[in-house]
Formats: structure tokens, C-alpha cells, sequence
């Protein structure tokens, strides 16, 4: 046993699992390899792997079934893995936990990039205690002590509530947080089928924060899943 | 009928003509005894009995004043004839008429005829007096009773045509089932005063809440049944009433019917769409697919063999058109999943409320992932603009225009993606600075078989043919337009909108 990060697959396809395997001991991870769902929970108890790449998709069990199983006593990363048009099988893995997905097909640099964007930010900051300092991302800058926000150095004039959002997406940097999500966390509601006031509030906050709307830097949307604050270091 | 309430069914025996005017004015709403009606010609009320006397008191007044003044004693006579016609037209059936007939004998005896303040029914030519004030009076009745008879039903007609007429008006102006279900039941309600409602379906309820239930139906064809609540049921007591309210319920049917085609004539085409974008895919996969897998395989197998033997060169060209192929084959599946997207329910494509700048987004952010080295500029509106889309669907369209724009401008400047806000619609542009699109081939180019005709020109990739077609169809799917167009100043645009209501008309 090294100190070199491990990161285990949960894959039924072998080929896929040679491909990731490949490209990640390249970039000096160590993997392991489930090709189930009962698999994977058992190395995940044993190894304490620092990573989870989940399929969705497994021969025995229901991937979020093993997703809400190992987030009873587990909090490691689990970034999981989903097709192109299953936004509501997304939203539900993040919503039981998930940190982040990935869709198929996806290229080795989007993955490396997860995965390092997963290990940076394993702490999850569950408590909606007063963030303080600043935070910087490209040219956007957070004050949180201020409460101001800054792109470029200059002041960028938010109300109440897009301040509370930038900052509530600010605070989980890299990963996306679903639109129910964002709106229990700034409104209180839960399980809102109308989020439509948090994409006409985020709509004006991309007006102020990006210089196109159209190719927004900073908050990216997963249409039909949420957003996400570009982590620019990954 | 046969679905009437028994209750109902013996009330409409009961009712007459009479009631009809009911309808007209708001007396329907206290409704008298049903029994009352039929004796109503032989019964006498106080109003038009307390018209009849206070007529006859005038004709005696004016009489007596004539008489004073000594003119001709024939004008008596005369006075009360008169009176005897305008009570006659005043008042309803012939009884009032008779009895002013013999009231006005009485009269005549008795105030004018000699003597004085007496009778005398021994006088002469008294019989012939009296049998011509009655028959005056018999005449008038009839007349009036006829004329007015007449004209209510002259009015009955005139409000039962202007209500149809109304009710077509605003079915008319209405698209869908739900409006039309709502004009009818105001149209009821307005005319027989009860809150009428509809429940859908093949059965009608069995329920003693309920008066009146009024099915909807063309032919076998059941779509379900107007229903008014019994407290007010009382109201609905003529049968012309029933009659219109029945005639209402038809044209709610015939509009109902004429919707339910619509629909089905519009889900026919779609399906028939969807079924020939999906016949051309097909056609183009057996034939295309082929020619990537063969060099994914070929390529592949080559490394395998001898991979040793070659150049690093040689390999890695191989191995990048293998990756060039298998993204192909990845664009093509993703084209695939969109026309089962479309087909799966036909033409029930699931829509939310999208920001288009969003989706427009996510469309660049694939765009740049795969096509690293090309150029693309994206303008859109300053106002947030929400639509109801498959954000999906809407996003392998912008992707498919700029990969066509990519593949066959013959241009490298950039592609540009522009959305503008059209009233009704958000019109969606993406245009390049290339060849152009041959003028033969404008018309042709969603019909997914240009691409013979395009490769001729030497283009080298497959199938593009298809993807327009598929924009087309999941454009259309959302109810929207889409065309090709060459620019005046050169370069070719696609341009599509999406409706921004969701519409069920067109």
C-alpha cells in the first residue's frame, strides 16, 4: 500500500474499465475495479478508496440503490455516471449525494478534470454557516465579509437574493447543485416542481457576472439538472 | 332523453309553451305551480282583472262626460267597444274580454240607456248590442292572443339563433377542448340559470344531486355529458329550453369531434413525419455506418497485427481515425436518440420552460468540446426569454446546424448562432460565411437525401443530410418553422423559431 490516491471504478464493461484504468494510472492514480453493485459496496467498506466512479447502469443492482447504501456511513466522492437525456436519473443521484456526474461519452480530460475538481473539494460544507475571507475564481471575486462582488475589479451590483445565490454556488465551487437544491437552501421551499424564479434570478445574475450570457465563465447550466461555478483550477 | 333523471323527465311532460317565456326574463328563477298554468285561461288574477275594470271605469268616465255634453247617444256604445278591444289586447286569453263584453252591456244598461241608474234588459235592440260587444271582444282575444303568440315565438327563435350563433362565434375563436367545454357550460348556465358542468367520459353518473344530464356525443362517439345540479332544476321546466340547451351540447360535440380530428390529422402527420425521418435514418445508418466501423475495424486490426512493424507515425494516424470514426458513430447515435425522442410518443414531446440562452450554452459547450480548433460566436437577446422546449432536442438542432455549417460552408470563419425575440416566437439564426447552398437544393435540403448531391462537391462526410432532417422534424414536433436561406452577402443561414405559448391549434 502507497500514499497514491485511490480511486475506484464501478463499471459492468470491461473495455471501459481497461480505458479509464489506462489513462488513470498514467496520471499516477491507483485504481480498483467493481463489476457490481454488491462488489462495489464491499471494496468501498474496505478499501476506503478516495474516489467512486459509479455507472448507473449494473447487472445486480440499481446504481442509486448502492449510491444511497454506501452514503449511510460513507462520505467519500462519488462522481457518478449517466447518459446524454437521463437528466432526471442526475438530478436523483446528486440529490441522494452524489458530488458530481459525468455523461457518456465523455473524453479523458473532462474526467480528469472531475475527479480532481471531487478530490479538491471532498469536504463537503454541509452547514450553512456564514462563509467569511474572500474567494477568488478567474476574475470573479467574492467578499464575504463586504458582501461584495467583484469581476475584473469592479463592483458588481447584486440583489439580496442573487448575492445569496452566487455565494451558495461560490461555496461548492466545481460541483453541479440541482435547482431544487439551490431553491430549499435561498427560499426555504421544498420539492418545487416551478423553479422558475431561480432561472429568471440566475438569468440576471449571468447578465451582470458574464460578458456574453450566451458563454457564460463562471456559472455554467446542466439544463434540466442545475448549475455549476466553474472551477478553474481543474 | 333516455338519459334524463326520471325526476326531470316527468317535469319536462308538465311544462307547456307558456313557460317558454320564462327564459326570457328573469321570472324562471321563482317559478310558479306547475299545475297553475293549465287552468290559467279560466282562472282569473288580480292584474289583469284590476286592468280590465279600471279600463272599463275610463270607458264609463269618458262616456258619461260625452253623454253630459249631449252628443249622440250612439258614442256610448262606440266607447265601450273600444274599451272592450284595448282590454282584450291588453290582457291574456278571452275571459277578461268576455267578461269586459258583459260588463260594458251592464254598463250601458244601467249608466246610459234609459232608464237611468237601472236596468232595463227589456229594451230593444239590447240582444244585438251585447252579442256584437261579444263577439268584438271573442275577435280581439283571438287576434291578440294569435299575434302574440307570434311574436314570442318570433322571439324565441331570434335569442335561440343568437345564442347559436354566439356560441359558434366563440367556438370559433377557441382551439382546445378545454375552451370549448367552458364556452358551452357558460352558454347553458346563461340560459337556464343553474351552474351547468361537464364531466368527460362514456358514463353518465347515476346521481339524485343531478336534474339534467345532457350527453356529448356524435354519432356512437361519446366525449361525456353536461350535467346541471338538481337544486336548480326547478328552472329548467319547458321543454324549448331543453331543446336549445340540447342544441348547445350539439355544437359542443361537433366542435369536440372537429378538435379530436384536428388532432388526430396533426398526429397522423407527425407519425408520418417521424416515420420517414426514421425510414431515412435507418437508410442512411445501413448504408453509412458501414464505412466506420469498417476503418474503425480495419484500423484497429492493423495496429493489432503490426503494430510493431509501423512507423509511431503510422500508428498514431491510425489510431486518430479510428477516434475521428468513433465520434462520428457517437453524433449519429445521439441523432438516433433524438428521433426516439420524437417518435416515442408520437407527438407528445415533453416541454418545460427553458432560458434559451442556456440551452444555446450548452449547445456551444459541446460545439467547442468536440470541434476544438473551429470558431463560433453566439449573440442573444438582453431580455431573459423563456420557452416552452425539449431543451435536448433544441440543443441537437443548434449542434447539428453548426456541424453542418462546419462541414460544408467550405469557410473558416467563425459560425455564428443569433436569437432574437419575434413577438410570439424566439427566432433562432446560425449562419456561416462559406459556399453558399446551391439554389436547386434550398427547397430539397430537411428532406434528408441532399447529401448525394453535396458530396459530389467532394464533401466527405456522411450523412449531414440526415441531421437537417432531424431538425426539421423536432422542430416541427415543437410546433415551430424552420428554413435554409443563402445571404446576400454571402454565406448560407439556417433559421428556425419556436412558438413562445404552448399551442394546441394551428
Amino acid at each position: 500500500m502507497n500514499n497514491k490516491t485511490t480511486l475506484l471504478i464501478v463499471e459492468d464493461d470491461k473495455a471501459i474499465v481497461h480505458f479509464i484504468s489506462s489513462i488513470l494510472s498514467v496520471n499516477e492514480y491507483r485504481t480498483l475495479y467493481a463489476g457490481t453493485g454488491r462488489e462495489a459496496i464491499a471494496l468501498i467498506a474496505s478499501y476506503r478508496p478516495d474516489v467512486v466512479l459509479l455507472d448507473l447502469g449494473l447487472p445486480d443492482l440499481d446504481g442509486l440503490e448502492v449510491l444511497k447504501t454506501v452514503r449511510q456511513w460513507s462520505e467519500v466522492p462519488i462522481i457518478v455516471v449517466s447518459a446524454r437525456g437521463r437528466e432526471q436519473e442526475k438530478v436523483q443521484a446528486l440529490d441522494l449525494g452524489a458530488d458530481d456526474y459525468i455523461t457518456k461519452p465523455f473524453g479523458t480530460a473532462e474526467l480528469l478534470a472531475r475527479i480532481r475538481t471531487a478530490l479538491r473539494h471532498s469536504a463537503r460544507p454541509e452547514s450553512a454557516s456564514m462563509p467569511t475571507g474572500r474567494f477568488k475564481t478567474g476574475d470573479l471575486e467574492i467578499d464575504f465579509d463586504r458582501r461584495l462582488v467583484m469581476v475584473e475589479g469592479r463592483d458588481v451590483h447584486l440583489t439580496q437574493i442573487e448575492y445569496k445565490i452566487v455565494t451558495l454556488i461560490a461555496q461548492h465551487i466545481g460541483r453541479v447543485l440541482t435547482y431544487d437544491y439551490i431553491i430549499q437552501q435561498i427560499w426555504g421551499v421544498h420539492h418545487t416542481k416551478d423553479n422558475q424564479i431561480l432561472r429568471v434570478n440566475m438569468a440576471n445574475i449571468r447578465r451582470k457576472l458574464e460578458k456574453n450570457p450566451a458563454e457564460p465563465r463562471y456559472i455554467l447550466t446542466e439544463v434540466g439538472v442545475g448549475y455549476r461555478m466553474v472551477d478553474d483550477a481543474g | 332523453m333516455k338519459d334524463m333523471a326520471p325526476k326531470c323527465a316527468i317535469r319536462m311532460e308538465q311544462s307547456d309553451q307558456r313557460a317558454d317565456q320564462s327564459m326570457l326574463n328573469s321570472s324562471m328563477l321563482t317559478p310558479e305551480p306547475q299545475e297553475e298554468r293549465h287552468w290559467r285561461k279560466f282562472k282569473l288574477e288580480w292584474r289583469p282583472m284590476l286592468k280590465t275594470i279600471g279600463v272599463l271605469a275610463l270607458a264609463t268616465g269618458v262616456a258619461a262626460l260625452l253623454d253630459s255634453s249631449f252628443i249622440e247617444n250612439n258614442n256610448v256604445s262606440i266607447i265601450y267597444t273600444l274599451a272592450v278591444v284595448i282590454i282584450s289586447s291588453m290582457t291574456p286569453g278571452y275571459i277578461y274580454g268576455i267578461i269586459a263584453s258583459v260588463l260594458s252591456v251592464i254598463g250601458v244598461n244601467y249608466f246610459f240607456a234609459s232608464p237611468q241608474f237601472a236596468f232595463n234588459f227589456t229594451q230593444t235592440g239590447y240582444p244585438i248590442t251585447f252579442a256584437s260587444l261579444l263577439v268584438v271582444s271573442i275577435i280581439m282575444s283571438t287576434l291578440m292572443t294569435r299575434y302574440r303568440e307570434a311574436a314570442h315565438v318570433a322571439r324565441l327563435r331570434e335569442m335561440r339563433t343568437k345564442t347559436l350563433y354566439e356560441l359558434t362565434n366563440e367556438f370559433l375563436a377557441a382551439d382546445n377542448a378545454d375552451d370549448f367545454v367552458r364556452i358551452a357550460c357558460e352558454y347553458i348556465t346563461r340560459v337556464c340559470g343553474a351552474a351547468a358542468y361537464y364531466v368527460p367520459g362514456e358514463e353518465s353518473k347515476q346521481d339524485i344531486s343531478i336534474c339534467i344530464a345532457l350527453p356529448v356525443m356524435v354519432r356512437e362517439n361519446r366525449f361525456g355529458t353536461v350535467y346541471i345540479p338538481g337544486e336548480t332544476c326547478a328552472a329548467v321546466k319547458s321543454e324549448s329550453l331543453l331543446a336549445l340547451m340540447r342544441m348547445i351540447t350539439a355544437q359542443l360535440a361537433l366542435a369536440l369531434e372537429r378538435n379530436r380530428l384536428i388532432q388526430a390529422h396533426r398526429n397522423a402527420r407527425l407519425q408520418a413525419e417521424a416515420e420517414e425521418m426514421r425510414g431515412n435514418l435507418l437508410r442512411a445508418i445501413s448504408h453509412d455506418l458501414r464505412t466506420p466501423l469498417t476503418s474503425i475495424q480495419g484500423a484497429s486490426a492493423t495496429i493489432l497485427e503490426s503494430g510493431k512493424q509501423l512507423e509511431a507515425a503510422v500508428n498514431y494516424q491510425l489510431v486518430a481515425d479510428i477516434h475521428e470514426n468513433a465520434q462520428w458513430l457517437i453524433r449519429m447515435v445521439e441523432n438516433l436518440l433524438s428521433v426516439t425522442r420524437i417518435s416515442d410518443g408520437t407527438a407528445a414531446i415533453k416541454k418545460e420552460p427553458e432560458v434559451v440562452e442556456e440551452v444555446v450554452a450548452q449547445a456551444v459547450g459541446q460545439l467547442r468540446k468536440r470541434f476544438p480548433g473551429k470558431g463560433i460566436q453566439v449573440r442573444v437577446p438582453d431580455d431573459v426569454l423563456m420557452i416552452p422546449m425539449d431543451a435536448m432536442l433544441i440543443e441537437q438542432v443548434l449542434i447539428n446546424l453548426v456541424e453542418n455549417a462546419f462541414f460544408h460552408a467550405g469557410s473558416s470563419e467563425d459560425v455564428e448562432i443569433m436569437v432574437q425575440d419575434a413577438d410570439d416566437a424566439v427566432a433562432f439564426q446560425v449562419r456561416d460565411h462559406g459556399v453558399g447552398i446551391p439554389q436547386k437544393e434550398l427547397e430539397t435540403i430537411f428532406e434528408g437525401t441532399a447529401k448525394a448531391a453535396r458530396s459530389e462537391r467532394g464533401d466527405s462526410h456522411r450523412g449531414m443530410g440526415i441531421g437537417l432532417s432531424i431538425c426539421r422534424a423536432i422542430v416541427r414536433a415543437h410546433r415551430g418553422t424552420i428554413r435554409a436561406l443563402n445571404m446576400p452577402d454571402g454565406g448560407a443561414a439556417f433559421e428556425f423559431t419556436l412558438p413562445k405559448e404552448e399551442r394546441t391549434h394551428e
